[in-house]
């Protein structure tokens, strides 16, 4: 038998693999880019090079689009994105955690953990909002 | 004189109908839907925003960008959703706090809620004003 506990929990596992896998494709599309970028500058100098890395070539073709508004795109705005996509979604993992928290609070009265639960929430809050102001700072979008 | 004996009346109402677990009883009843609700209007945002970043992956990376700036903030909104629900959640919990102790640790819950909602606020109205 399911009990809210359980159901919480297990949504809170599913939104960090999907955290984590947006995190992951992030990182992977700006080492694409990068690498793209890399053969670029390395075909001019050495055009023997570009066909090591043909598959690679012809598979960003379909991710990049076309390369004029591709040079204009910044990376760190590509990750600053990327990173704040998924602290949403870690924002809305703790936002499910604090039901549990407020729902055992009532069922089994304070714990002797709860301040180190209250400071752990406080915590995860503001170093999202730090994070998310900071990000927004350097996105040079 | 005679005195009015009020505590024998309450005791008997008491023992007639069982007010405090009725109302117990229906307190944990809405608050559990309530918290069913908000979690279910999480989910349904954080799959939203799973399908939408997904369906985005083809698109060119500029463009990619900006999409991605839309969908969290629309899973932002479904979060502030979820948010209001759990505080109005939390207000009819007071209602049966048994001490002061209890009392405090809901406040400050309520206080950080408050903030992440009010900090989901502005950024959403602030990317509102560049759109």
């Amino acid at each position: 038998m399911f009990t809210l506990d359980d159901l919480i929990l297990l949504l809170t596992y599913v939104i960090d693999i999907a955290a984590i896998s947006i995190i992951l494709i992030t990182i992977g599309q700006l080492l694409i880019l990068l690498l793209k970028r890399a053969l670029d500058v390395d075909s001019n100098k050495f055009p023997a090079s570009i066909g090591v890395f043909h598959f690679f070539t012809k598979r960003l073709k379909v991710i990049a689009g076309d390369d004029t508004s591709e040079s204009k795109i910044s990376f760190i705005s590509i990750l600053a994105n990327g990173l704040l996509f998924a602290l949403e979604f870690e924002c809305a993992n703790a936002v499910l955690k604090l039901i549990l928290v407020i729902s055992s609070l009532f069922r089994d009265g304070p714990g002797p953990d709860i301040y180190n639960t209250i400071i752990f929430f406080v915590g995860i809050f503001g170093i999202r909002m730090i994070t998310s102001f900071t990000l927004r700072k350097i996105d040079l979008k | 004189m005679i005195p009015f004996p009020v505590k024998e009346v309450m005791l008997d109402l008491n023992g007639l109908i069982p007010i405090e677990s009725i109302r117990s009883y229906y307190i944990d009843l809405i608050t559990f839907g309530i918290d069913i609700l908000a979690a279910s209007v999480i989910m349904i945002s954080v799959i939203m925003a799973v399908i939408s970043f997904l369906k985005i992956l083809r698109n060119p990376i500029k463009d990619q960008t900006m999409e991605k700036e839309s969908i969290r903030l629309r899973l932002a909104r479904g979060i502030l959703l979820a948010l209001d629900f759990e505080i109005g959640s939390d207000i009819i919990k007071t209602m049966q706090i048994p001490g002061i102790k209890e009392l405090l640790i809901l406040g400050v819950i309520v206080t950080i809620r408050i903030v992440l909602s009010w900090s989901l606020s502005k950024e959403i109205d602030r990317h509102n004003k560049i759109s």
